[in-house]
Protein backbone atom coordinates (compact mmCIF):
# COMPACT_ATOMS: atom_id res chain seq x y z
CA UNK A 1 0.00 0.00 0.00
CA UNK A 2 2.83 2.35 0.83
CA UNK A 3 4.36 1.76 -2.62
CA UNK A 4 1.01 2.23 -4.33
CA UNK A 5 0.53 5.54 -2.56
CA UNK A 6 3.96 6.57 -3.82
CA UNK A 7 2.89 5.80 -7.39
CA UNK A 8 4.25 2.31 -7.99
CA UNK A 9 2.38 0.73 -10.90
CA UNK A 10 3.51 -2.77 -9.95
CA UNK A 11 2.19 -2.25 -6.43
CA UNK A 12 -1.23 -1.22 -7.66
CA UNK A 13 -1.28 -4.17 -10.04
CA UNK A 14 -0.46 -6.50 -7.16
CA UNK A 15 -3.31 -4.99 -5.15
CA UNK A 16 -5.65 -5.33 -8.12
CA UNK A 17 -4.74 -8.96 -8.84
CA UNK A 18 -5.04 -9.87 -5.17
CA UNK A 19 -8.46 -8.31 -4.67
CA UNK A 20 -10.23 -8.39 -8.04
CA UNK A 21 -11.41 -12.05 -8.12
CA UNK A 22 -13.19 -11.90 -4.78
CA UNK A 23 -14.44 -8.38 -5.35
CA UNK A 24 -16.01 -9.30 -8.68
CA UNK A 25 -17.43 -12.52 -7.26
CA UNK A 26 -18.87 -10.72 -4.26
CA UNK A 27 -20.47 -8.08 -6.47
CA UNK A 28 -21.87 -10.77 -8.76
CA UNK A 29 -23.32 -12.76 -5.87
CA UNK A 30 -25.07 -9.65 -4.58
CA UNK A 31 -26.41 -8.29 -7.89
CA UNK A 32 -26.60 -11.50 -10.01
CA UNK A 33 -25.74 -9.57 -13.16
CA UNK A 34 -22.27 -10.03 -14.64
CA UNK A 35 -22.15 -6.70 -16.48
CA UNK A 36 -23.33 -4.78 -13.43
CA UNK A 37 -20.90 -6.67 -11.19
CA UNK A 38 -18.04 -5.77 -13.51
CA UNK A 39 -19.04 -2.11 -13.46
CA UNK A 40 -19.47 -2.09 -9.69
CA UNK A 41 -16.14 -3.80 -8.99
CA UNK A 42 -14.28 -1.71 -11.57
CA UNK A 43 -15.77 1.59 -10.43
CA UNK A 44 -15.07 0.68 -6.81
CA UNK A 45 -11.40 0.17 -7.66
CA UNK A 46 -11.27 3.47 -9.54
CA UNK A 47 -12.98 5.24 -6.62
CA UNK A 48 -10.49 3.66 -4.20
CA UNK A 49 -7.57 4.80 -6.35
CA UNK A 50 -8.91 8.34 -6.42
CA UNK A 51 -8.87 8.35 -2.62
CA UNK A 52 -5.58 6.53 -2.25
CA UNK A 53 -3.83 9.54 -0.71
CA UNK A 54 -6.35 9.77 2.10
CA UNK A 55 -6.22 6.08 2.91
CA UNK A 56 -4.77 5.19 6.31
CA UNK A 57 -2.20 2.56 5.39
CA UNK A 58 -2.19 1.19 8.91
CA UNK A 59 -5.56 -0.30 8.04
CA UNK A 60 -6.14 -3.18 5.59
CA UNK A 61 -7.06 -2.29 2.02
CA UNK A 62 -9.56 -5.12 1.48
CA UNK A 63 -12.31 -4.03 3.88
CA UNK A 64 -12.12 -0.49 2.56
CA UNK A 65 -12.57 -1.71 -1.00
CA UNK A 66 -15.26 -4.22 -0.05
CA UNK A 67 -17.26 -1.56 1.76
CA UNK A 68 -17.29 0.61 -1.39
CA UNK A 69 -18.25 -2.30 -3.61
CA UNK A 70 -20.89 -3.89 -1.39
CA UNK A 71 -22.60 -0.58 -0.71
CA UNK A 72 -22.63 0.13 -4.44
CA UNK A 73 -24.02 -3.32 -5.13
CA UNK A 74 -26.81 -2.82 -2.59
CA UNK A 75 -27.60 0.59 -4.10
CA UNK A 76 -27.68 -0.95 -7.56
CA UNK A 77 -30.14 -3.60 -6.40
CA UNK A 78 -32.37 -1.10 -4.69
CA UNK A 79 -32.51 1.06 -7.77
CA UNK A 80 -33.19 -1.96 -9.90
CA UNK A 81 -36.04 -2.90 -7.60
CA UNK A 82 -37.35 0.64 -7.83
CA UNK A 83 -37.31 0.18 -11.56
CA UNK A 84 -39.00 -3.18 -11.03
CA UNK A 85 -36.94 -4.88 -13.66
CA UNK A 86 -35.86 -7.78 -11.55
CA UNK A 87 -38.67 -10.15 -12.30
CA UNK A 88 -38.08 -10.64 -16.01
CA UNK A 89 -35.41 -12.91 -17.31
CA UNK A 90 -33.24 -12.16 -20.28
CA UNK A 91 -34.82 -14.11 -23.11
CA UNK A 92 -31.49 -14.37 -24.87
CA UNK A 93 -29.71 -16.08 -22.01
CA UNK A 94 -28.59 -19.57 -22.98
CA UNK A 95 -30.17 -22.45 -21.10
CA UNK A 96 -27.60 -24.41 -19.15
CA UNK A 97 -27.88 -27.60 -17.16
CA UNK A 98 -28.49 -26.96 -13.49
CA UNK A 99 -26.00 -28.05 -10.90
CA UNK A 100 -25.50 -27.37 -7.25
CA UNK A 101 -23.98 -23.95 -7.85
CA UNK A 102 -27.07 -22.97 -9.86
CA UNK A 103 -29.21 -23.94 -6.88
CA UNK A 104 -27.05 -21.88 -4.57
CA UNK A 105 -27.24 -18.90 -6.90
CA UNK A 106 -30.99 -19.23 -7.23
CA UNK A 107 -31.41 -19.52 -3.47
CA UNK A 108 -29.23 -16.47 -2.96
CA UNK A 109 -31.30 -14.57 -5.50
CA UNK A 110 -34.36 -15.15 -3.34
CA UNK A 111 -32.92 -13.09 -0.49
CA UNK A 112 -33.48 -9.38 -0.09
CA UNK A 113 -30.38 -7.31 -1.05
CA UNK A 114 -29.42 -6.52 2.55
CA UNK A 115 -29.49 -10.20 3.56
CA UNK A 116 -27.62 -11.21 0.44
CA UNK A 117 -24.89 -8.67 1.14
CA UNK A 118 -24.25 -9.83 4.71
CA UNK A 119 -24.22 -13.48 3.62
CA UNK A 120 -21.61 -12.69 0.96
CA UNK A 121 -19.55 -10.60 3.35
CA UNK A 122 -19.69 -13.27 6.06
CA UNK A 123 -19.36 -16.47 4.07
CA UNK A 124 -17.44 -15.48 0.93
CA UNK A 125 -15.22 -12.68 2.20
CA UNK A 126 -14.92 -14.07 5.71
CA UNK A 127 -15.76 -11.00 7.78
CA UNK A 128 -17.01 -11.36 11.33
CA UNK A 129 -20.43 -9.93 12.20
CA UNK A 130 -18.67 -7.13 14.06
CA UNK A 131 -16.59 -6.26 11.01
CA UNK A 132 -19.66 -6.36 8.77
CA UNK A 133 -21.45 -4.03 11.16
CA UNK A 134 -18.56 -1.61 10.88
CA UNK A 135 -18.32 -1.96 7.09
CA UNK A 136 -21.98 -1.31 6.47
CA UNK A 137 -22.54 1.13 9.31
CA UNK A 138 -25.12 -1.10 10.97
CA UNK A 139 -25.72 -2.22 14.58
CA UNK A 140 -24.19 -5.61 15.22
CA UNK A 141 -27.56 -7.01 16.24
CA UNK A 142 -28.98 -6.07 12.85
CA UNK A 143 -26.14 -7.88 11.10
CA UNK A 144 -26.69 -10.96 13.24
CA UNK A 145 -30.41 -11.04 12.58
CA UNK A 146 -29.89 -10.56 8.83
CA UNK A 147 -27.36 -13.37 8.82
CA UNK A 148 -29.67 -15.66 10.73
CA UNK A 149 -32.69 -14.93 8.56
CA UNK A 150 -30.66 -15.15 5.36
CA UNK A 151 -29.16 -18.51 6.32
CA UNK A 152 -32.54 -19.88 7.40
CA UNK A 153 -33.98 -18.94 4.02
CA UNK A 154 -31.02 -20.46 2.19
CA UNK A 155 -31.30 -23.71 4.12
CA UNK A 156 -34.97 -23.98 3.24
CA UNK A 157 -34.25 -23.47 -0.44
CA UNK A 158 -31.05 -25.42 -0.90
CA UNK A 159 -31.25 -29.18 -1.42
CA UNK A 160 -29.71 -30.98 1.52
CA UNK B 1 -21.57 -22.15 2.80
CA UNK B 2 -18.27 -20.62 1.78
CA UNK B 3 -17.56 -23.60 -0.48
CA UNK B 4 -20.95 -23.18 -2.11
CA UNK B 5 -20.39 -19.48 -2.75
CA UNK B 6 -16.95 -20.16 -4.20
CA UNK B 7 -18.30 -22.90 -6.48
CA UNK B 8 -20.85 -20.64 -8.12
CA UNK B 9 -19.74 -19.99 -11.66
CA UNK B 10 -19.26 -16.30 -12.31
CA UNK B 11 -19.58 -15.53 -16.02
CA UNK B 12 -16.65 -14.05 -17.91
CA UNK B 13 -14.28 -13.73 -14.95
CA UNK B 14 -11.10 -13.54 -17.01
CA UNK B 15 -12.43 -11.08 -19.57
CA UNK B 16 -13.88 -8.91 -16.82
CA UNK B 17 -10.55 -8.86 -15.01
CA UNK B 18 -8.69 -7.94 -18.19
CA UNK B 19 -11.08 -5.11 -19.01
CA UNK B 20 -11.12 -3.83 -15.45
CA UNK B 21 -7.34 -3.85 -15.13
CA UNK B 22 -7.07 -1.78 -18.28
CA UNK B 23 -9.38 0.85 -16.75
CA UNK B 24 -7.89 0.72 -13.27
CA UNK B 25 -4.30 0.96 -14.47
CA UNK B 26 -5.13 3.99 -16.58
CA UNK B 27 -6.95 5.62 -13.71
CA UNK B 28 -3.89 4.99 -11.56
CA UNK B 29 -1.38 6.23 -14.11
CA UNK B 30 -3.15 9.57 -14.50
CA UNK B 31 -3.41 10.06 -10.77
CA UNK B 32 -0.66 12.26 -9.41
CA UNK B 33 0.97 11.23 -6.13
CA UNK B 34 0.37 13.65 -3.30
CA UNK B 35 2.88 16.50 -3.46
CA UNK B 36 5.42 16.66 -0.66
CA UNK B 37 4.77 19.31 1.96
CA UNK B 38 6.36 22.70 1.15
CA UNK B 39 9.72 23.16 2.82
CA UNK B 40 9.67 26.88 3.00
CA UNK B 41 7.34 29.70 2.34
CA UNK B 42 7.53 31.12 -1.18
CA UNK B 43 8.04 34.79 -1.58
CA UNK B 44 4.88 36.64 -2.73
CA UNK B 45 6.58 37.84 -5.94
CA UNK B 46 7.42 34.25 -6.92
CA UNK B 47 3.87 33.16 -6.16
CA UNK B 48 2.50 35.91 -8.38
CA UNK B 49 4.80 34.87 -11.25
CA UNK B 50 3.83 31.22 -10.81
CA UNK B 51 0.13 32.10 -10.83
CA UNK B 52 0.62 34.13 -14.01
CA UNK B 53 2.44 31.23 -15.70
CA UNK B 54 -0.27 28.78 -14.68
CA UNK B 55 -2.93 31.16 -16.02
CA UNK B 56 -1.10 31.46 -19.35
CA UNK B 57 -0.72 27.72 -19.62
CA UNK B 58 -4.40 27.29 -18.82
CA UNK B 59 -5.39 29.71 -21.56
CA UNK B 60 -3.01 28.12 -24.05
CA UNK B 61 -4.39 24.75 -23.07
CA UNK B 62 -7.90 25.74 -24.10
CA UNK B 63 -7.99 23.39 -27.04
CA UNK B 64 -10.68 23.02 -29.58
CA UNK B 65 -12.94 20.02 -29.22
CA UNK B 66 -11.27 17.96 -31.90
CA UNK B 67 -7.87 18.27 -30.27
CA UNK B 68 -9.17 17.55 -26.83
CA UNK B 69 -10.24 14.14 -28.05
CA UNK B 70 -6.64 13.00 -28.02
CA UNK B 71 -5.72 14.66 -24.77
CA UNK B 72 -8.29 12.75 -22.75
CA UNK B 73 -8.19 9.43 -24.51
CA UNK B 74 -6.27 7.70 -21.77
CA UNK B 75 -7.81 9.59 -18.86
CA UNK B 76 -10.68 8.82 -16.50
CA UNK B 77 -12.49 12.13 -16.48
CA UNK B 78 -11.52 15.65 -17.42
CA UNK B 79 -9.39 17.37 -14.83
CA UNK B 80 -10.87 20.74 -15.77
CA UNK B 81 -14.39 19.62 -14.87
CA UNK B 82 -16.61 22.12 -13.09
CA UNK B 83 -17.71 20.92 -9.64
CA UNK B 84 -21.41 21.52 -10.32
CA UNK B 85 -23.80 21.93 -13.20
CA UNK B 86 -24.44 25.66 -13.32
CA UNK B 87 -25.82 25.91 -16.84
CA UNK B 88 -26.31 24.00 -20.08
CA UNK B 89 -24.11 25.20 -22.95
CA UNK B 90 -27.14 25.81 -25.16
CA UNK B 91 -30.93 25.84 -25.02
CA UNK B 92 -33.34 23.04 -24.28
CA UNK B 93 -33.94 21.01 -21.16
CA UNK B 94 -32.60 17.67 -20.03
CA UNK B 95 -34.60 14.77 -18.72
CA UNK B 96 -32.67 12.64 -16.24
CA UNK B 97 -33.65 9.63 -14.14
CA UNK B 98 -31.82 8.85 -10.92
CA UNK B 99 -32.55 6.74 -7.86
CA UNK B 100 -34.45 9.75 -6.48
CA UNK B 101 -36.73 9.92 -9.51
CA UNK B 102 -37.15 11.84 -12.76
CA UNK B 103 -35.62 15.31 -13.07
CA UNK B 104 -35.80 18.20 -15.48
CA UNK B 105 -32.64 20.26 -15.86
CA UNK B 106 -33.22 23.82 -17.08
CA UNK B 107 -30.73 25.81 -19.23
CA UNK B 108 -29.57 27.71 -16.13
CA UNK B 109 -28.61 24.42 -14.49
CA UNK B 110 -31.50 24.43 -12.02
CA UNK B 111 -33.13 21.07 -11.48
CA UNK B 112 -36.67 20.05 -10.62
CA UNK B 113 -37.54 16.63 -9.29
CA UNK B 114 -40.76 15.59 -11.02
CA UNK B 115 -41.41 12.71 -8.66
CA UNK B 116 -40.29 9.25 -7.79
CA UNK B 117 -40.55 7.88 -11.31
CA UNK B 118 -38.21 5.33 -12.81
CA UNK B 119 -38.75 6.15 -16.50
CA UNK B 120 -39.52 9.36 -18.33
CA UNK B 121 -39.92 10.71 -21.87
CA UNK B 122 -40.67 14.14 -23.28
CA UNK B 123 -43.80 15.04 -25.20
CA UNK B 124 -42.95 16.46 -28.66
CA UNK B 125 -42.58 20.11 -27.62
CA UNK B 126 -41.52 19.49 -24.06
CA UNK B 127 -44.88 20.58 -22.66
CA UNK B 128 -45.40 17.32 -20.79
CA UNK B 129 -43.46 14.30 -19.65
CA UNK B 130 -44.70 10.72 -19.80
CA UNK B 131 -43.50 9.01 -16.62
CA UNK B 132 -43.73 5.47 -15.29
CA UNK B 133 -43.23 3.74 -11.97
CA UNK B 134 -44.23 0.20 -11.20
CA UNK B 135 -47.64 -0.40 -12.73
CA UNK B 136 -48.48 3.26 -13.29
CA UNK B 137 -48.16 5.45 -16.37
CA UNK B 138 -48.77 9.19 -15.99
CA UNK B 139 -48.47 12.43 -17.90
CA UNK B 140 -47.07 15.26 -15.82
CA UNK B 141 -46.31 18.86 -16.66
CA UNK B 142 -42.77 20.22 -16.21
CA UNK B 143 -43.67 21.22 -12.64
CA UNK B 144 -44.50 17.63 -11.79
CA UNK B 145 -48.29 18.11 -11.66
CA UNK B 146 -50.04 14.93 -12.75
CA UNK B 147 -52.47 15.52 -15.62
CA UNK B 148 -53.65 11.96 -15.90
CA UNK B 149 -52.53 8.49 -14.94
CA UNK B 150 -53.49 4.91 -15.56
CA UNK B 151 -52.52 1.58 -14.09
CA UNK B 152 -51.92 -1.77 -15.75
CA UNK B 153 -51.31 -5.26 -14.42
CA UNK B 154 -47.81 -5.54 -15.87
CA UNK B 155 -44.79 -3.40 -15.11
CA UNK B 156 -44.90 -0.28 -17.26
CA UNK B 157 -41.78 0.72 -19.13
CA UNK B 158 -40.38 2.82 -21.93
CA UNK B 159 -43.21 5.26 -22.73
CA UNK B 160 -42.65 7.13 -25.98
CA UNK B 161 -44.73 10.06 -27.20
CA UNK B 162 -45.69 10.24 -30.90
CA UNK B 163 -44.28 13.27 -32.79
CA UNK B 164 -47.68 15.01 -32.95
CA UNK B 165 -48.44 14.33 -29.29
CA UNK B 166 -51.64 12.36 -29.97
CA UNK B 167 -50.35 8.91 -29.04
CA UNK B 168 -48.11 7.35 -26.41
CA UNK B 169 -46.69 3.86 -26.92
CA UNK B 170 -45.44 1.96 -23.88
CA UNK B 171 -44.73 -1.55 -22.64
CA UNK B 172 -47.03 -3.24 -20.14
CA UNK B 173 -44.86 -6.23 -19.23
CA UNK B 174 -44.21 -7.80 -22.64
CA UNK B 175 -47.28 -6.20 -24.23
CA UNK B 176 -47.04 -3.09 -26.37
CA UNK B 177 -49.92 -0.72 -25.65
CA UNK B 178 -50.93 2.62 -27.09
CA UNK B 179 -52.89 5.33 -25.33
CA UNK B 180 -54.02 8.74 -26.59
CA UNK B 181 -52.03 11.73 -25.40
CA UNK B 182 -54.90 12.75 -23.10
CA UNK B 183 -54.91 9.36 -21.37
CA UNK B 184 -57.97 7.97 -23.14
CA UNK B 185 -58.44 5.02 -25.50
CA UNK B 186 -55.75 2.81 -24.00
CA UNK B 187 -55.49 -0.47 -25.90
CA UNK B 188 -53.26 -3.46 -26.32
CA UNK B 189 -51.38 -3.38 -29.59
CA UNK B 190 -48.94 -6.30 -29.75
CA UNK B 191 -47.96 -9.16 -27.45
CA UNK B 192 -44.53 -10.65 -26.84
CA UNK B 193 -42.49 -7.60 -27.66
CA UNK B 194 -38.84 -7.16 -26.73
CA UNK B 195 -37.93 -4.81 -23.91
CA UNK B 196 -36.79 -2.08 -26.28
CA UNK B 197 -38.29 1.38 -26.50
CA UNK B 198 -40.72 1.60 -29.44
CA UNK B 199 -39.90 4.41 -31.88
CA UNK B 200 -42.42 6.64 -33.67
CA UNK B 201 -41.51 7.78 -37.17
CA UNK B 202 -41.18 11.58 -37.25
CA UNK B 203 -43.66 13.07 -39.67
CA UNK B 204 -45.05 16.44 -40.64
CA UNK B 205 -48.53 14.92 -40.87
CA UNK B 206 -50.57 13.10 -38.25
CA UNK B 207 -49.65 9.62 -39.45
CA UNK B 208 -48.66 7.27 -36.66
CA UNK B 209 -46.07 4.76 -37.78
CA UNK B 210 -44.38 2.83 -35.00
CA UNK B 211 -41.25 0.69 -35.09
CA UNK B 212 -40.87 -1.99 -32.43
CA UNK B 213 -39.05 -5.25 -31.90
CA UNK B 214 -40.74 -8.50 -31.00
CA UNK B 215 -39.41 -11.09 -28.59
CA UNK B 216 -38.79 -13.29 -31.65
CA UNK B 217 -36.22 -10.76 -32.90
CA UNK B 218 -38.42 -9.28 -35.57
CA UNK B 219 -38.56 -5.65 -36.51
CA UNK B 220 -42.09 -4.47 -37.21
CA UNK B 221 -43.04 -1.18 -38.75
CA UNK B 222 -46.73 -0.61 -38.20
CA UNK B 223 -49.19 2.05 -39.33
CA UNK B 224 -51.15 2.27 -36.09
CA UNK B 225 -54.30 4.08 -37.25
CA UNK B 226 -54.74 1.93 -40.36
CA UNK B 227 -53.80 -1.22 -38.45
CA UNK B 228 -51.44 -2.16 -41.24
CA UNK B 229 -48.01 -3.77 -41.27
CA UNK B 230 -45.68 -1.53 -43.27
CA UNK B 231 -42.65 -3.82 -43.01
CA UNK B 232 -41.48 -6.82 -41.04
CA UNK B 233 -37.94 -8.20 -40.93
CA UNK B 234 -36.23 -10.97 -39.07
CA UNK B 235 -33.26 -9.54 -37.18
CA UNK B 236 -29.98 -11.41 -36.72
CA UNK B 237 -29.32 -10.16 -33.20
CA UNK B 238 -31.02 -8.86 -30.09
CA UNK B 239 -32.02 -5.23 -30.54
CA UNK B 240 -30.56 -2.65 -28.19
CA UNK B 241 -32.21 0.44 -29.55
CA UNK B 242 -34.50 1.70 -32.32
CA UNK B 243 -33.91 5.21 -33.62
CA UNK B 244 -35.36 7.43 -36.33
CA UNK B 245 -33.53 10.34 -37.92
CA UNK B 246 -35.35 13.61 -37.23
CA UNK B 247 -36.66 13.78 -40.82
CA UNK B 248 -38.09 10.26 -40.57
CA UNK B 249 -36.09 9.05 -43.58
CA UNK B 250 -33.78 6.66 -41.74
CA UNK B 251 -34.56 3.99 -39.18
CA UNK B 252 -31.65 2.44 -37.31
CA UNK B 253 -31.73 -0.87 -35.50
CA UNK B 254 -28.78 -0.92 -33.15
CA UNK B 255 -27.57 -4.27 -31.88
CA UNK B 256 -24.41 -5.12 -29.96
CA UNK B 257 -22.24 -5.47 -33.04
CA UNK B 258 -24.14 -3.91 -35.94
CA UNK B 259 -26.02 -0.87 -37.15
CA UNK B 260 -28.82 -1.91 -39.51
CA UNK B 261 -30.16 0.99 -41.55
CA UNK B 262 -33.66 1.03 -43.05
CA UNK B 263 -35.50 3.53 -45.25
CA UNK B 264 -38.64 5.37 -44.10
CA UNK B 265 -40.84 2.55 -45.46
CA UNK B 266 -38.80 -0.16 -43.77
CA UNK B 267 -36.68 -1.20 -46.76
CA UNK B 268 -33.27 -2.44 -45.62
CA UNK B 269 -30.53 -0.14 -46.89
CA UNK B 270 -27.28 -1.30 -45.33
CA UNK B 271 -25.71 -2.88 -42.33
CA UNK B 272 -22.53 -1.68 -40.67
CA UNK B 273 -20.53 -4.17 -38.62
CA UNK B 274 -19.06 -2.87 -35.39
CA UNK B 275 -15.77 -4.25 -34.16
CA UNK B 276 -16.63 -3.43 -30.55
CA UNK B 277 -19.76 -3.68 -28.48
CA UNK B 278 -22.26 -0.87 -29.00
CA UNK B 279 -23.81 0.51 -25.82
CA UNK B 280 -26.12 3.20 -27.15
CA UNK B 281 -26.66 5.70 -29.92
CA UNK B 282 -28.35 8.97 -30.85
CA UNK B 283 -29.02 10.70 -34.15
CA UNK B 284 -27.41 14.06 -34.62
CA UNK B 285 -30.41 16.39 -35.15
CA UNK B 286 -31.33 17.28 -38.75
CA UNK B 287 -28.76 14.86 -40.21
CA UNK B 288 -28.34 11.21 -41.09
CA UNK B 289 -25.29 10.97 -38.83
CA UNK B 290 -25.52 8.54 -35.95
CA UNK B 291 -23.40 8.90 -32.83
CA UNK B 292 -22.65 5.51 -31.28
CA UNK B 293 -21.01 4.59 -27.97
CA UNK B 294 -18.59 1.68 -28.38
CA UNK B 295 -17.60 0.08 -25.10
CA UNK B 296 -14.73 -1.92 -23.68
CA UNK B 297 -12.01 -0.97 -21.23
CA UNK B 298 -12.17 2.34 -23.06
CA UNK B 299 -15.35 3.86 -24.45
CA UNK B 300 -15.48 5.84 -27.66
CA UNK B 301 -18.18 7.84 -29.36
CA UNK B 302 -18.06 7.52 -33.14
CA UNK B 303 -20.17 9.37 -35.66
CA UNK B 304 -21.36 7.29 -38.63
CA UNK B 305 -22.58 9.00 -41.77
CA UNK B 306 -25.36 6.61 -42.79
CA UNK B 307 -25.63 8.04 -46.29
CA UNK B 308 -22.08 7.05 -47.19
CA UNK B 309 -21.14 3.49 -48.10
CA UNK B 310 -19.71 1.66 -45.14
CA UNK B 311 -21.07 4.31 -42.84
CA UNK B 312 -17.84 6.38 -42.82
CA UNK B 313 -17.02 6.79 -39.13
CA UNK B 314 -15.42 9.77 -37.40
CA UNK B 315 -14.25 9.65 -33.83
CA UNK B 316 -15.79 12.27 -31.60
CA UNK B 317 -14.55 11.43 -28.15
CA UNK B 318 -12.86 8.63 -26.25
CA UNK B 319 -12.09 8.00 -22.60
CA UNK B 320 -11.25 5.27 -20.15
CA UNK B 321 -14.09 3.31 -18.60
CA UNK B 322 -17.77 3.27 -19.45
CA UNK B 323 -20.01 5.81 -21.15
CA UNK B 324 -23.61 5.10 -20.21
CA UNK B 325 -25.52 7.42 -22.50
CA UNK B 326 -25.49 10.31 -24.88
CA UNK B 327 -27.91 12.97 -26.03
CA UNK B 328 -27.71 15.73 -28.63
CA UNK B 329 -28.91 19.24 -27.88
CA UNK B 330 -32.01 20.14 -29.93
CA UNK B 331 -29.98 22.62 -32.02
CA UNK B 332 -27.35 19.97 -32.80
CA UNK B 333 -24.52 22.10 -31.44
CA UNK B 334 -23.60 20.03 -28.37
CA UNK B 335 -23.52 16.41 -27.46
CA UNK B 336 -23.81 15.31 -23.85
CA UNK B 337 -21.91 12.16 -22.88
CA UNK B 338 -22.65 10.48 -19.54
CA UNK B 339 -19.44 9.02 -18.07
CA UNK B 340 -20.14 7.04 -14.87
CA UNK B 341 -16.54 5.85 -14.45
CA UNK B 342 -15.47 9.47 -14.08
CA UNK B 343 -18.74 10.54 -12.41
CA UNK B 344 -18.88 13.28 -15.04
CA UNK B 345 -21.03 14.69 -17.79
CA UNK B 346 -19.21 16.00 -20.83
CA UNK B 347 -20.68 18.58 -23.15
CA UNK B 348 -18.82 18.04 -26.42
CA UNK B 349 -19.14 20.72 -29.13
CA UNK B 350 -20.17 19.67 -32.61
CA UNK B 351 -17.81 22.19 -34.16
CA UNK B 352 -14.15 22.86 -33.60
CA UNK B 353 -13.21 26.05 -31.84
CA UNK B 354 -15.06 25.38 -28.62
CA UNK B 355 -13.87 23.56 -25.57
CA UNK B 356 -15.39 20.48 -24.07
CA UNK B 357 -17.26 21.47 -20.92
CA UNK B 358 -17.15 18.84 -18.18
CA UNK B 359 -19.12 18.67 -14.96
CA UNK B 360 -18.10 16.38 -12.12
CA UNK B 361 -19.95 14.98 -9.11
CA UNK B 362 -23.02 14.11 -11.17
CA UNK B 363 -24.21 11.29 -8.89
CA UNK B 364 -24.47 13.52 -5.83
CA UNK B 365 -26.26 16.24 -7.78
CA UNK B 366 -29.13 13.89 -8.59
CA UNK B 367 -29.34 11.92 -5.34
CA UNK B 368 -31.58 14.30 -3.41
CA UNK B 369 -33.78 12.59 -0.85
CA UNK B 370 -32.15 9.20 -1.20
CA UNK B 371 -29.06 7.58 0.16
CA UNK B 372 -28.64 5.62 -3.06
CA UNK B 373 -25.55 6.79 -4.84
CA UNK B 374 -25.74 5.61 -8.43
CA UNK B 375 -24.98 7.51 -11.60
CA UNK B 376 -28.20 8.86 -13.11
CA UNK B 377 -29.59 7.81 -16.47
CA UNK B 378 -29.71 10.36 -19.26
CA UNK B 379 -33.10 10.23 -20.98
CA UNK B 380 -33.28 13.06 -23.48
CA UNK B 381 -32.42 16.66 -24.27
CA UNK B 382 -35.53 18.34 -25.44
CA UNK B 383 -36.72 21.38 -27.23
CA UNK B 384 -37.41 24.80 -25.78
CA UNK B 385 -41.17 24.95 -25.14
Amino acid sequence: MRDAQKGSASAIEALFRAHWPKLYRAAYLVVHDAAAAEDIAQESFVAAIRRLETFDRERPFGPWLHRIAVNRAIDWLRVRQLRTEAELEDAAAPVQPRDLSDDALAALAGLVPEHRAVIVLRHLLGYTPGEIAELLGLPRGTVNSRLRRGLDTLRERLPS
Amino acid sequence: MRRELERIEVPGEDEAERRAWSVVSRAFSERLPAPPPPRRRLRPALVAIAVAIVALVAVAGGLAGSRIVHSVREAVGLKTAAPALTRLPTGGRLLVTSAAGAWIVQPDGSKRLLGRYSQAAWSPHGLFVAVARGHELAAVDPHGMVRWSLARSGVIRLPRWAPDGYRIAYLDGATLRIVAGDGTGDRSFAADVARVAPAWRPSATHEHVLAFSTARRELELYAVDGNEVVARHRLPAVVLQLLWSSDGDRLVVLSAHAIAVFAHDGRPLRSIRLGRRALGAAFEPHTHRLSVILGGPRSDVLSFDLDRPGGHAREIFGGTGRFSGLAWSPDGRWMLIAWPTANQWLFVPAEDGRRIAAVSGITAQFSSGTSLALFPGLDDWCCVP
